[in-house]
């Protein structure tokens, strides 16, 4: 009979640049190696613990959680959570860590965890521990030192690797845990999954060391053991040790806890007395709606709501729509501008609060694709802000909830193929240069495949020894988490204290908290978040909006701007859209002229038309042709055609083509969210053709053409990555009428606002000035006495959009002009008029002075192509070629 | 009225690298500095003899690609590439900046340029490339100012040396002239007459106004600031008065106007480090060396070093490099001088014992073919250090002049073998018995703990008793005669096996210690090592490689 076993010191590739394997690989290997449990131990960190618990409920193995901590004052130590309190301590004992590390300059997100004897003793609640005698000069001391902060709960962990004298080592540990009057259990202090990844964990000691392997060769480990045994060998080796591995079972037994076993709460909703947070919602939903609606509610919209509200009731996200309801109304309460985008705008409810601006009465909204009852997955709601005014928001989800209680999601930066490929061929001692020519020649989107031939352009033979051992090491590498990035916008907050549930640890940026996890993460265990993201465009609207007030135009807001303007439509088929929210790139250009967008919806379409999803997935074309009549609009089976029909039979949104996959090679709902996560990331391609190969034979089996299932899967190829979802697009597509109404109908106020909100979007400075004077709007250059530090309007709107007020261009625009000492010549013009200076005109250049004494001898470029008078724009400095994207 | 030449050697440290290696003409060379993150940048870079293109028939060579220091040595190859095609890329030299080198050597041609007048310095800047030397009153004994720039540029191509040169009244103008020869004589003027221009006294201002205002010796900020207000040549800033100047530009910009005009004095510092002795005997005639005989020549050298040695001796310096030339007397047949024998002799710790050099010299002239007839003998010391005295103790002086004596015997062998046939075995950590090694050069010795930049160097640490006092050069197959069969993976080692004719009854084992290692040098090597003991008493270190299992013998306990 085989002996009963668990690995209880392992360590997955969490543990940056240590391990080796994938905490999913350890968990397959383990389960298929027959242990009784694996406990995933990685360095101060829990990061990779929800990948593993995600694996090890398929696998059906029992999964421990702990960690491996290196207190500065005592021996190493493996802890593991027996129970929820040891869960929450071990959580809090993290998190205090990688404060610190932070605090002694580190850098937290290194996954540095600074901690003391003391720390770990306080927080031994509900922990299990194990010392692993390896290394250790003192054992029997050490041993003593740790038994008193854990009593009965402390293990001796033997650990051997072939290293010559195993036997004697064994002796001598099983001495001193009976000396210090501890028990001895079995462990592995494993690194990899299996002995292959040798090569990468020597080559990841190497990354850490920042050196090459061959510099390092002595501080490697002599051989390959760390991996996962057969159990039969493990017994072997601890042969002489009775018990051993016996007791590593019980301890696993004594580990009861799963991260099943964590409840989400989602922090208490300020609700009024007196009311529950359902009727406040409610409240809320049907006031909002009759403020959208002042001439009475459409019947499709109250059916929306009260659905919908019925559905978010029966799931219990009243708190979580209150939630993002109160940032919202933060956010306009401070005049920052936002606005839902993504799923969330498939939500009536979410426009009647005011959280999405997509009017659910003039698109056909989905709120299933939202929130759905067979998902049982938190919804996701991403808000746009200003770019330069989310911090305020951010900073207001902080105060409002306390440190303690939010925090930012984390993002895992894993290695793409041409950072594997840099850090390997380092390692590998490739010099720096070449190492540089090589990963120049990597495209942004060549594959594993392709590295051969890039090799071979970088100037090395790609059969050499040094080529193959760099590609089979870069293959295993790419994927590999490489250190927590802070999420662009995720916030997370909780009712209790969230270190309870997540370690939590300073970002790099000042001010901010992460959470260990990242957003996939968060979704499998149920926890909510709200995305807090930054739009540059916004922060242009409401300058655009401001400088129209100012000059003498209406307020306006998102919502009052008029809509379906047949002019608009006019100027956006000519494709005059310089500076117009995502539509002003080359692509977008010429494709307008041909797609002629005439509703609303058109610009939906032309928005997510020019994506490299659609692109790749090539649906341009036929879209087009049947757009324009060329071509017939047909479908191959009814049911495709209800999924398809809006966008004439060719899939243009990336729900679209999930759906495609439901309805056409008969996969789950779940299914298809799972095919377009493996597309997504940058995965093993064995995992995708596992898909195809499905998909495929669906789509046969349902009688349809391979040329068809063949097209099907490279449109959802083409989506994983680079498609919208048709709200998102939506979303998107409402600043884009937006933007494009300022520039049809305030065209100097549109480019006042783009100038004063550089760098965005493609075009430089000079351009949009060149832009704006096509469109007649008169160009003022920078002067002393006239000039704020943005741009500005001179001159009132009377009305109609023949008379156009005057662009002043803004001092920024004044090359070597700090922001400061702008700042101060260019107070407002209301405030205090300013004593004219006297302007000494040069026949070459201009004097700007600043009241520092500075003095700045300024000349245009020949290159500024007229755009300033005697003042040199910052647009002449700037290259003339389109930047890259927002 | 002073007057100034400059001698200016362009991109200095590649000429520099081109000197000592004539082949690199051929190939583009780049020095470069390494930055942060290991960035190569070029700091200079150089192209003597660029192919001429083959597809233009009038041989013209192809533009020169625009690579300008501070670019990245990425950056650079592909400028390259694009003019010349990746093949130049390919055959491209690339040598580390060494600011120390380059200065030493230009301070040496420095030294050389003494014979066109007695005060010479360099240039003060970072990254010197110039040489000033005062030519006041020199000049005519070199037949005027117009033959001394002849004589300066052509002294430095036989050298091999590409040099620009320029005598003005100040060191500012010189300069300017010099960094624009090329400027001063526009193109009907032969090549070789652009790499010389000559100021005439008092003329500077007239003369060199359309030179580029960088000219001044301006940094990159004034440069900058200049261009910004749409100056760009030295007489643009003439133009602008002095007011301005001293209220617009930073003060550094005044200063080298004045300097270029002669308003204010610029004094040569001709500081050179403590000058190296240099000595030369000549004969008055001609002699063979073997008329003379070998010790006749060892008493020369005696005699010579000596007087190298006496002037260090009083510094509390010794020789540490020593250049010995023998002049070849041509004959009267040939044309032009022939190249000088040269022995160079570098020591294991600075010497001051005049026997003990001499000797080395004569190891090395043992191994020269030495020219039939020759005309002197000079010797150059190239290198000194402080010799470490050290009191000696009164009755250990065996021990210790033993110890001075390996240094002798260190630097005989070296001369006689060559400098890298001398060397030290270190332990070095790792997994690969045969690899746990490394040769130290005997000079390194004591620095070695000092500098544990590479981790693998430190001092091996495994346990005596596991490795075995003799490691066999190559492992030893071995014949097994009999085994027990492995359980669980896990070997056992043979219980009997043939060596050297014996058969050996293992009587007790410890094992296995595998090692996995060695995969970046070439195939992985795995194996499991043995400590077994024989019956007869004999320890050996066994091995079972793992691949095929087949049996070795690597070492052997006494």
């Amino acid at each position: 009979m085989e002996p009963r076993y668990a690995e209880l010191h392992c360590t997955s590739n969490f543990s940056f640049l240590r391990g080796a394997s994938h905490p999913e690989e350890l968990v397959h290997t383990a389960a298929a190696l027959g242990y009784e449990a694996l406990a995933i131990t990685d360095r101060g960190t829990l990061s990779g613990i929800v990948r593993a618990h995600g694996a090890a409920k398929q696998a059906g193995l029992k999964l421990v959680i702990g960690a491996h901590l290196e207190p500065c004052d005592a021996a190493p130590l493996v802890v593991w959570a027996a129970d929820r309190t040891g869960y929450a301590n071990l959580c809090r004992l993290l998190t205090r860590g990688s404060a610190r590390a932070a605090e002694e300059g580190g850098d937290g997100m290194a996954g540095r965890c600074v901690l003391a004897f003391d720390d770990v003793a306080a927080h031994a609640g509900g922990l299990l521990a194990g010392v692993p005698l390896a290394g250790l000069v003192e054992p029997v001391e050490h041993l003593a030192h740790w038994r008193s902060a854990f009593d009965d709960r402390l293990w001796a962990l033997v650990e051997v690797a072939l290293e010559g004298d195993d036997e004697d080592r064994l002796q001598a540990f099983a001495r001193a845990a009976r000396l210090a009057g501890v028990p001895v259990a079995a462990a592995g202090d494993v690194r990899y999954h299996e002995r292959s990844r040798l090569a990468l964990a020597d080559v990841l000691a190497a990354v850490r060391r920042r050196s090459t392997v061959d510099a390092i060769r002595g501080e490697l480990l002599a051989n390959g053991e760390r991996h996962l045994h057969e159990r039969r060998r493990v017994a072997a080796r601890f042969e002489s040790l009775p018990g051993a591995l016996d007791r590593a079972v019980e301890i696993a037994g004594r580990c009861t806890f799963s991260l099943d076993e964590l409840r989400y709460e989602y922090p208490e909703a300020t609700v009024p007395p007196g009311r529950t947070a359902r009727e406040h919602l409610a409240h809320l939903a049907w006031k909002g709606a009759a403020r959208r609606y002042p001439d009475g509610i459409p019947e499709k919209v109250r059916e929306l709501v009260a659905h919908e509200l019925a559905l978010i009731a029966e799931l219990g996200y009243e708190a979580y729509f209150l939630t993002v309801f109160d940032i919202v109304r933060f956010a306009r309460g401070r005049g920052i501008l936002c606005q839902g985008r993504g799923s969330a705008a498939n939500s009536a409810v979410c426009y009647c609060l005011g959280v999405t601006s997509v009017d659910p009465a003039r698109m056909n909204v989905l709120f299933e694709r939202f929130v759905s009852r067979e998902r049982r997955e938190a919804p996701d709601i991403d808000i746009d802000f200003e770019h330069d005014r989310r911090e305020e928001v951010i900073q207001y989800v902080y105060a409002t909830y306390g440190r303690t209680r939010a925090a930012m999601t984390a993002e895992v930066i894993s290695y793409r193929l041409r950072s594997a490929v840099r850090d390997v061929a380092k390692a590998l001692g490739f010099s720096l240069d070449r190492v540089d020519r090589i990963a120049e020649a990597l495209d942004v989107g060549d594959g594993l495949e392709d590295l051969p031939t890039r090799l071979a352009e970088a100037g090395l033979d790609p059969a050499s020894d040094a080529c193959t051992r760099l590609a089979a090491l870069v293959g295993s590498l790419v994927g590999f988490p490489r250190h927590l990035g802070q999420h662009v916008g995720g916030m997370v907050m909780t009712r209790g204290d969230l270190c309870d549930l997540v370690p939590i640890q300073p970002a790099t940026m000042d001010g901010r908290t992460i959470v260990q996890w990242d957003k996939n993460d968060l979704d499998e265990l149920g926890i909510l978040k709200v995305d807090c993201l930054a739009l540059g465009m916004l922060s242009a609207i409401h300058r655009a909006f401001d400088l129209v007030a100012g000059a003498g135009g209406p307020r306006l807001t998102l919502a009052t701007v008029p809509a379906e303007d047949p002019a608009v439509y006019d100027m956006i088929s000519r494709a005059d859209t310089v500076g117009v929210f995502q539509i002003e790139s080359r692509a977008q250009m010429s494709m307008l002229p041909r797609l002629k967008p005439r509703c609303f919806y058109d610009l939906v379409i032309e928005v997510a038309i020019v994506r490299p999803g659609p692109i790749q997935g090539d649906m341009v074309h036929p879209y087009l042709r049947r757009r324009a009549g060329e071509d017939p609009v047909t479908y191959p089976n009814d049911e495709i055609r209800a999924v398809l029909e809006k966008t004439l039979g060719v899939p243009l949104f990336q729900e679209q083509a999930m759906r495609l996959a439901v309805v056409a090679a008969g996969f789950t709902p779940g299914e298809a969210d799972q095919l377009r996560r493996a597309m997504g990331a940058w995965r093993r391609p064995g995992l995708i053709e596992e898909f195809r190969v499905k998909l495929i034979n669906g789509m046969l089996a349902r009688g349809l053409s391979q040329q068809f299932a063949e097209q099907v899967f490279g449109q959802i190829r083409g989506f994983g990555e680079y498609g919208f979802p048709e709200s998102h697009a939506a979303s998107f597509a409402l600043l884009v009428y937006v933007s494009a109404w300022l520039k049809c109908h305030h065209p100097a106020a549109f480019t006042a606002a783009l100038l004063g909100s550089q760098p965005m979007g493609f075009y430089a400075p000079a351009q949009l000035v060149r832009d704006a004077k096509a469109h007649g709007v008169k160009v003022l250059p920078v002067d002393v006495n006239a000039s704020c530090w943005h741009a500005s309007l001179e001159g009132r709107l009377n009305g109609g959009c023949a008379k156009q007020p005057a662009i002043r261009l803004g001092l920024e625009q004044v090359h070597g002009l700090g922001e400061a000492a702008g700042r101060r010549i260019g107070r407002p013009l209301s405030a205090a008029p300013r004593s004219r200076l006297p302007c000494r005109a040069r026949p070459r250049g201009a004097v700007a002075s600043g009241p520092g004494g500075c003095v700045r001898l300024v000349r245009p470029r020949p290159q500024a192509g007229g755009v300033g008078g005697d003042a040199v724009p910052r647009a002449a400095r700037s290259q003339a070629a389109p930047r890259g994207p927002r | 009225m002073s007057r100034i030449m400059t001698i200016w050697l362009p991109r200095w440290p590649v000429q520099r690298r081109l000197i000592h290696d004539p082949a690199l003409r051929k190939v583009p060379v780049f020095v470069c500095r390494r930055e942060r993150r290991g960035v190569m940048t070029i700091t200079s870079w150089a192209w003597a003899l660029p192919p001429r293109s083959e597809s233009v028939h009038s041989g013209e060579r192809p533009p020169a690609p625009r690579i300008l220091p501070g670019m990245s040595l990425a950056e650079g190859m592909a400028v390259l590439a694009l003019t010349h095609g990746s093949r130049a890329c390919h055959v491209a030299e690339i040598d580390h900046d060494d600011p120390a080198a380059d200065r030493a050597s230009l301070e040496q041609l420095a030294r050389h340029s003494r014979r066109f007048a007695p005060i010479v310095a360099l240039e003060d800047a970072g990254r010197p490339e110039c040489i000033h030397v005062d030519v006041t009153g020199t000049a005519r004994f070199f037949g005027g100012e117009a033959l001394l720039v002849r004589t300066a540029v052509w002294t430095f191509a036989a050298r091999g040396l590409h040099a620009r040169v320029a005598i003005a009244d100040t060191v500012g103008a010189a300069w300017a002239a010099a960094h624009h020869t090329e400027l001063l004589n526009p193109p009907p003027a032969p090549p070789f007459r652009r790499r010389f221009a000559i100021v005439q006294p008092g003329e500077q201002v007239v003369t060199l106004a359309a030179l580029p205002a960088a000219a001044l010796r301006l940094d990159a900020a004034v440069r900058a600031a200049l261009r910004e207000v749409g100056i760009d040549t030295i007489g643009g800033i003439l133009k602008v008065s002095r007011k301005s100047l001293a209220s617009r530009f930073p003060h550094t910009l005044a200063v080298r106007l004045a300097q270029f005009r002669g308003v204010c004095a610029e004094p040569l510092a001709a500081t050179f480090g403590a000058e190296l002795p240099r000595v030369a005997h000549a004969f008055d005639v001609p002699v063979s060396l073997r008329e003379v005989g070998e010790d006749a020549v060892a008493a020369i050298l005696e005699r010579l070093v000596g007087q190298c040695v006496a002037p260090l001796m009083a510094r509390g310096d010794g020789i540490t490099s020593l250049q010995v030339r023998f002049e070849q007397w041509a004959g009267m047949g040939e044309r032009g001088p022939c190249p000088p024998v040269v022995i160079d002799v570098g020591l294991y710790r600075p010497s001051i014992a005049v026997r003990h050099v001499v000797d080395l010299v004569r190891l090395r002239m043992a191994r020269v073919r030495l020219p039939r007839e020759i005309e002197g003998i000079a010797v150059d010391v190239l290198a000194a250090a402080p010799v470490v005295c050290r009191q000696r103790s009164l009755f250990a002086g065996e021990s210790e002049s033993a110890a001075s004596e390996v240094g002798m015997l260190f630097d005989r062998l070296a001369g006689r073998l060559g400098g890298k046939a001398v060397f030290e075995p270190r332990g070095v950590k790792d997994a690969q018995p045969e690899h746990a090694w490394v040769g130290v050069p005997p000079e390194a010795r004591g620095s070695i703990a000092g500098s544990a930049g590479a981790p693998a160097q430190r001092r091996c640490e495994m346990p005596a008793e596991r490795r075995p006092i003799w490691l066999l050069p190559r492992p030893v197959p071995l014949d097994v005669l009999a085994v027990v069969p492995d359980t669980a993976d896990v070997g056992r080692p043979p219980v009997r096996f043939r060596h050297g004719g014996e058969v050996h009854e293992v009587a007790t084992a410890h094992g296995p210690e595998r090692i996995e290692t060695a995969w970046w040098r070439g195939p992985i090597v795995r194996r499991d090592y043995y400590v077994v003991e024989t019956r007869a008493g004999r320890r050996f270190w066994l091995f079972r490689r793992l691949k095929d299992g087949a049996w070795f013998l690597h070492g052997v306990f006494a």
